[in-house]
């Protein structure tokens, strides 16, 4: 009797629990209200048919530009909520039970693990407590605010667990066969997205089953059982994981550069990981406290659970429990990293492992992994406890835990969590009811005809929309247009790439009439505009920063600039919702035959040049900054080409370059035995860098930088040698030492060792510099890089032997004099001779024979005036008067028909102004000064101000040329420039500061550039303290005097010039006639008539190899491959015609573009019928004269013989991969009703 | 593996007569050699600012030697994980940011590991 009570006891409590966290999310929301929010939203959950078609079922990005994406892989799982909404109706109810069902089964299983591996029956307070503490753990409370849809894992992981364990304990094969179905449904959690939680979670979970069967249990594992399962896992995830596996080894693609390039591995993972290692403490990990976050004192009562699990191992040897701990501990020395530094370096070593860069957030991704098996632990260990326990103190103990546990989760409960104020917001919940306005809104965006593009205003950061609810609440999330409407939408300035900047600057400018033109060689035809006040003016700050400071401050000054675009309006809802249209002469259709084709030598930034050369819009640039090679396969109508100073451009460029990997971290001092491990580690690394990589020189430089690092941090326990006269004859007679000498004898740890290894490691970089680069202007720019980078160091150099507090005043001036004397040596080796600015030759190499036009930036013109610069080219001086203008250019009559293969182009300053002759010197100190000289004498401490400056007609994003001669009688000086926007709330910004340091008269020459928003620049002379002790490094005694000359700060003149060689002038007549019908957005029939000649046709989507231009009627009749696709291509046609899917596109209207040379078919999409089939196995064109344009989309070159000179024909736009898709969602498919066949099957047997 | 190989050379050492002696010296000192242990750890967490792996290591690996030679139970190093709880919760509950704090649960994990390997071998 008391058996049978007890038994109901244990299988009621926790199905109470259970049931009732089930029902705490509805009361989180009023009926009607959703959180739809989050990086990757939740829009699934208020419309999942329109999702699942727009968004989950295509391999093409439903926003911005239409890059490929992974979306897919949710397939399965929004098609469940398809079916639970049909049920359910309401979105708001669909989000508590998907809310319900992850707490009450993330407890449940979790529970039951413990039960299970507990194996005894009076544990279910244990279990229950174990199973609590995992659900209401304080580290993943977080995880429930605006959840990813990877997010599942919170109860798939101890679902999972949970049926391996009854699998591994059993032995029965039907729990295999339900975790393989589990995983088809929730796919996203078994897709790339979710990979960092399946690595962390399932190789160590499998591996502790197989260790429990075999050492706990003792029992045989059936090897065709785990074979087959994950064969069955393999089929099911076919459709995402074999799609995914062709773009990780196809190199080019962005998931691949993210696991196998250095870039990946080490800028994007390690630095990152390095970054936020020392912030994550193993104190707080043990005690189970959030980290980085604010503590309450309630929550360091934590630390009773680590007492406990101590206490359990004290009372009782279990070897489960043991098991459980190793893995516990596992666990915790990843999700801390911070335990020692030996463990911190293995980690680091982790990041040359590809993919293990998905581990740079290395806590916030194993953290539920670690709270998963502490549960287990702590479960285990509490049972024993609770055994030998008085009943009494057993129930005042798990009452007192519970009580804790529930405390710390009120915000979970309360759904104070899941109804968070939207981040630096003005009170805006991020819960909302959806309002009727919108979603009429959202109707009319989707029947809009055109096949285009939609810019949404207000314009966010990040891409992020943001819509008011009907309660006051908003949504901020991914673009609901985009992923509802089935419009690619530009909601955030981040989305539009190498646009971004471009399109603040014109918007800054004015330039309406450029901005309309780049909206439309965008495609975007339709403007979509939310005047709502609330959703910004009431985000003071995020999501609109950024754009902010060039857009309008609120929603009535948006108004009126939307009314200074001109555009045309096409509906109001309510007033609040309005919806433009870019007029047709700006806009350039989604799949269009362009009437001029221009090659551009320069990058996307400047894409300014040609949307103010042409005036009409259907032209296309091949941009070419990086110089590649010229595919000969393609002719151009037109050669623009911008052209720079062959000497100072470089320089510039170099000027401008920061580091990829900022100053190192180091964890190892140059005195332990690893040490020399990881020398040999960075020899290696070294030596296989080569500088051809773009990566060479940032790399090197970090690497000898190391060497500086490890002086600042460990230079209190360095030792010196003493005796070193200068760091070039160390480097005659220091050997590298043996591994043994190295590790007993700590060869590595001195001074001038250190210094040396600088030494060398920067004086190899320049020699292979010097002997592997080919082009000078390279080698020019290298070493401005380099130079930079040393002025830097040696500044911090000198401070950190002035600070250390173990070297004597003797010791630190013999380390100043070695450190200065190897300085000296490189400046003098990396001499960087910046040119004069008075006669610049602006050259242009390799012009073919044609007929050219110069132009010139009229605004460029407008600076320097008549008497500022003068022009010529080929002999011929051109006077400004000559010069005829063209909207925002000066063109130059100039024709050249010459076979030379150079061509001067000379622009001569006749006297750029000195920016420094209007203004005066400010000082308090004992002076002289002259207007472009001066000298400063300063006695004590207390006047060491220096003297200022202002540098005249100061502007932002410029760039000067600093000049001047200085004696400082050897004496630091310093020199500092800076800048600011004049503004109270910008800071001033420094954007040199450098040491001056000379007895005889020395010429100083440095190119410096202002900051963003500066419009006043000032320069410095100061003295360095009297206390630098390296005053007394060579004078000692005397003032400190520094005497300077012939200072002068230029602006460095960087005209615009564009050379425009005129081919062929194309002509409308001869253009063919195009037609095209988009299937679905990764498919487009193109109907192509009246071909005469060559045309450049062009898909305004992000540029992909896989978008390919098939010949539906010429079958691939060379390969095996092709047969075989065609093959496979019949069967799909004839399933699919079985199933019943036979709708066609029935065209509803038809547009026409530039007077009817482009034409577009509205239909309806179609994902898949009988037609699908058609390409598969079939010819593709052009595939060589494939190539991107205007910075994101894709051109074809075709040319009469690619289509056997036909003048009439079909082709095909698809992106290949989604065959791919189809192939293998098939697939996916079958295993599925194969493994549901299975599970029938095994219960019908046992029945 | 290595384990049974430490045991074996040290189940060697043991018949070699000056090293007996020595071990016998040692389990007659267990207690002052294992309260000198815990206070050097003492002393580390508290009075010394940074951490060193020498340091951690060195001390580590006494304390095997001496798990091995003083014959030290389980029981014994999970009792010293108590104790470096107790006193990374001590310092915790008055400064969640201090270093001593973290070393000692720093500490409190290596014992830890060293207490469970210890008792799987029991």
């Amino acid at each position: 009797m008391e058996r049978m009570r007890m038994s109901k006891k244990i299988t009621l409590v926790p199905l109470i629990v259970s049931v009732i966290l089930f029902f705490v999310p509805f009361f989180w929301f009023q009926f009607g209200e959703m959180d739809l929010g989050g990086d990757s939203s939740r829009l699934y959950f208020y419309d999942p048919v329109s999702y699942l078609s727009k968004a989950s079922l295509y391999i093409v990005s439903p926003s911005s530009f239409g890059a490929e994406y992974l979306g897919y892989s949710n397939a399965p799982f929004i098609f469940f909520l398809v079916l639970l909404k049909a049920i359910f109706v309401s979105p708001s109810i669909l989000i508590c039970i998907f809310y319900g069902i992850s707490l009450s089964s993330a407890f449940l299983f979790t529970y039951l693990s413990i039960k299970e591996l507990l194996a005894a029956k009076e544990n279910w307070l244990a279990s229950t407590i174990g199973g609590l503490l995992y659900v209401f753990s304080p580290p993943t409370q977080d995880g429930w605010k605006h959840v990813l849809i990877t997010y599942n894992h919170v109860f798939l992981s101890p679902l999972i667990f949970y049926l391996l364990l009854k699998y591994f304990k059993t032995a029965n094969i039907r729990y295999i066969f339900v975790v393989v179905l589990i995983t088809f449904i929730f796919s996203p959690n078994f897709s790339v997205s979710a990979a960092p939680a399946i690595f962390s979670f399932f190789p160590l979970s499998i591996l502790f089953l197989i260790i429990y069967t075999k050492v706990i249990l003792k029992r045989k594992i059936i090897i065709k059982h785990i074979v087959l399962g994950i064969f069955l896992f393999v089929g099911i995830q076919a459709f995402h994981l074999f799609v995914i596996a062709s773009s990780i080894f196809s190199s080019g693609s962005d998931i691949h550069s993210t696991i196998f390039t250095e870039k990946g591995k080490f800028d994007r993972g390690l630095s990152y990981f390095s970054a936020i290692a020392p912030n994550i403490k193993a104190s707080f990990n043990l005690m189970l406290v959030p980290q980085m976050k604010t503590i309450y004192f309630f929550s360091k009562i934590f630390f009773i659970f680590p007492v406990i699990i101590i206490i359990a191992f004290i009372l009782k040897r279990k070897k489960t429990m043991l098991l459980t701990a190793i893995f516990f501990l596992v666990v915790l020395f990843f999700t801390t990293g911070n335990i020692t530094n030996i463990w911190l370096s293995i980690y680091k070593s982790l990041f040359s492992v590809p993919g293990f860069s998905m581990f740079r957030n290395f806590h916030s991704q194993w953290v539920y992994t670690y709270v998963f098996f502490y549960a287990l632990l702590f479960g285990q260990a509490l049972s024993i406890l609770i055994d030998v326990l008085d009943r009494r103190y057993r129930y005042g103990l798990t009452f007192f835990l519970i009580i804790i546990i529930t405390l710390s989760a009120l915000p979970i409960i309360k759904g104070n969590i899941a109804n968070e104020v939207l981040w630096q917001s003005e009170n805006v919940k991020s819960v909302l009811t959806i309002d009727p306005d919108f979603e009429e809104a959202l109707s009319y965006m989707r029947s809009l005809p055109v096949d285009a593009k939609v810019l949404s205003l207000p314009l966010t950061d990040p891409g992020y929309q943001i819509i008011a609810g009907k309660n006051g609440g908003a949504y901020m999330g991914p673009s609901t247009i985009s992923y509802l409407a089935g419009k690619k939408d530009f909601a955030g300035y981040d989305e539009f790439l190498g646009f971004k900047e471009i399109i603040l600057q014109l918007i800054k400018d004015k330039d309406y009439e450029k901005l309309k033109k780049l909206l439309g060689i965008l495609n975007i035809k339709y403007i979509f505009y939310d005047a709502d006040p609330l959703i910004y003016n009431k985000f003071p700050s995020f999501p609109y920063e950024n754009v902010r400071t060039v857009l309008p401050k609120n929603q009535k000054l948006y108004t009126r600039f939307i009314e200074e675009l001109h555009l045309k309006k096409i509906k109001s809802i309510n007033n609040k919702f309005f919806v433009f249209e870019l007029p047709d002469e700006y806009f350039s259709p989604h799949v269009t035959i362009i009437n001029r084709s221009v090659s551009f030598n320069n990058g996307i930034l400047d894409i300014g040049s040609p949307l103010s050369l042409y005036k009409e819009n259907n032209w296309a640039v091949a941009f070419n900054s990086s110089e590649l090679s010229k595919n000969s396969l393609l002719a151009f109508d037109e050669d623009l080409r911008n052209i720079n100073d062959a000497v100072l451009y470089p320089i510039l460029t170099a000027s401008k370059h920061t580091s990829p990997y900022g100053f190192p971290f180091v964890s190892w001092s140059m005195a332990s035995p690893v040490y020399p491990f990881i020398v040999i580690r960075e020899r290696n690394e070294l030596e296989n860098l080569s500088p051809m990589e773009e990566i060479y020189i940032d790399r090197t430089i970090f690497l000898a930088e190391k060497r500086i690092a490890e002086l600042e941090k460990w230079g209190n326990e360095t030792k010196l040698i003493g005796n070193v006269g200068d760091i070039g004859q160390l480097d005659v007679v220091w050997k590298e030492p043996s591994l043994l000498k190295a590790i007993f004898f700590q060869k590595y740890n001195y001074w001038e060792v250190n210094f040396l290894r600088y030494y060398r490691i920067i004086g190899t970089m320049i020699n292979r510099i010097e002997k592997d680069t080919v082009s000078n202007s390279k080698i020019i720019a290298d070493k401005y890089v380099i130079n930079n980078a040393l002025l830097k160091d040696k500044e911090n150099l000198l401070r950190i032997i002035q600070s250390s507090e173990n070297l004597s005043e003797q010791q630190k001036l013999y380390l100043l004099k070695l450190s200065m004397d190897m300085f000296s040596f490189f400046e003098d080796r990396l001499q960087v001779d910046i040119p004069a600015l008075d006669n610049l030759d602006y050259k242009q190499s390799f012009l073919e024979k044609g007929d050219y036009s110069v132009y010139i930036d009229k605004r460029f013109i407008q600076e320097y005036g008549r008497e500022g610069f003068s022009i010529s080219t080929g002999g011929i001086v051109y006077l400004l008067d000559e010069l005829t203008y063209e909207t925002s250019w000066g063109k130059i009559p100039y024709t050249k028909t010459s076979q030379q293969d150079q061509n001067d182009f000379t622009i001569r300053f006749n006297q750029p102004p000195n920016l420094i002759s209007p203004t005066s010197w400010n000082s308090f100190e004992k002076q002289t000064l002259a207007s472009d000289a001066a000298t400063i004498s300063i006695e004590d401490d207390l006047r060491a101000v220096g003297i200022i400056r202002e540098i005249a007609d100061w502007q932002p994003k410029t760039s000067y040329l600093i000049s001047f001669k200085y004696r400082t009688n050897g004496k630091r000086f310093k020199i500092v420039v800076f800048d600011d926007s004049g503004k109270k709330i910008d800071r001033k910004s420094t954007i040199l500061q450098q040491n001056l340091y000379s007895q005889e008269w020395i010429s100083y020459k440095s190119i410096l550039t202002s900051s963003d928003n500066a419009t006043l620049g000032y320069i410095h002379f100061l003295k360095s303290f009297d206390s630098d002790i390296f005053n007394k490094l060579k004078l000692g005694e005397g003032i400190a005097k520094i005497e300077i000359k012939d200072l002068s700060v230029v602006k460095i003149p960087t005209p615009k010039i564009v050379t425009r060689k005129i081919g062929q002038q194309s002509q409308n007549e001869k253009l063919p006639i195009l037609t095209f019908t988009k299937i679905n957005p990764t498919k487009y029939i193109v109907n192509v008539k009246n071909i005469k000649e060559s045309y450049t046709l062009v898909l305004n989507d992000h540029f992909n190899v896989n978008w390919k231009l098939v010949d539906p009627g010429n079958e691939d009749k060379d390969r095996i491959l092709s047969f075989l696709t065609r093959v496979i291509g019949r069967i799909g046609k004839t399933g699919v015609s079985l199933l019943g899917l036979h709708k066609e596109s029935q065209v509803e209207n038809v547009l026409k573009f530039f007077n009817g040379s482009v034409n577009q078919n509205v239909t309806e999409d179609i994902y898949i019928n009988a037609n699908t089939f058609d390409t598969w196995g079939k010819t593709s064109i052009a595939e060589y004269k494939h190539f991107p344009v205007n910075g994101y989309a894709n051109a074809w070159y075709i040319e009469p013989k690619d289509m056997d000179g036909k003048t009439e024909y079909t082709l095909i736009i698809e992106m290949t991969t989604q065959k791919l898709l189809y192939v293998y969602l098939a697939l996916s498919v079958c295993v599925f009703f194969f493994t549901l066949a299975l599970i029938f099957r095994s219960i019908f047997r046992r029945i | 593996m290595q384990l049974k190989i430490i045991s074996r050379i040290i189940d060697q050492c043991k018949d070699n007569r000056r090293i007996k002696g020595s071990l016998l010296f040692l389990q007659k000192q267990k207690k002052t050699l294992l309260s000198l242990l815990v206070v050097g750890i003492f002393e580390d967490i508290v009075l010394r600012p940074t951490s060193s792996d020498l340091l951690t290591f060195s001390v580590l690996s006494i304390y095997i030697v001496f798990i091995f030679t003083l014959k030290i139970k389980s029981t014994f190093t999970f009792y010293i994980c108590l104790f470096l709880l107790a006193i990374s919760v001590a310092i915790f509950l008055f400064d969640d940011m201090a270093i001593a704090a973290e070393k000692a649960a720093v500490w409190l994990i290596l014992f830890f590991v060293i207490g469970v390997i210890q008792q799987w071998r029991e």
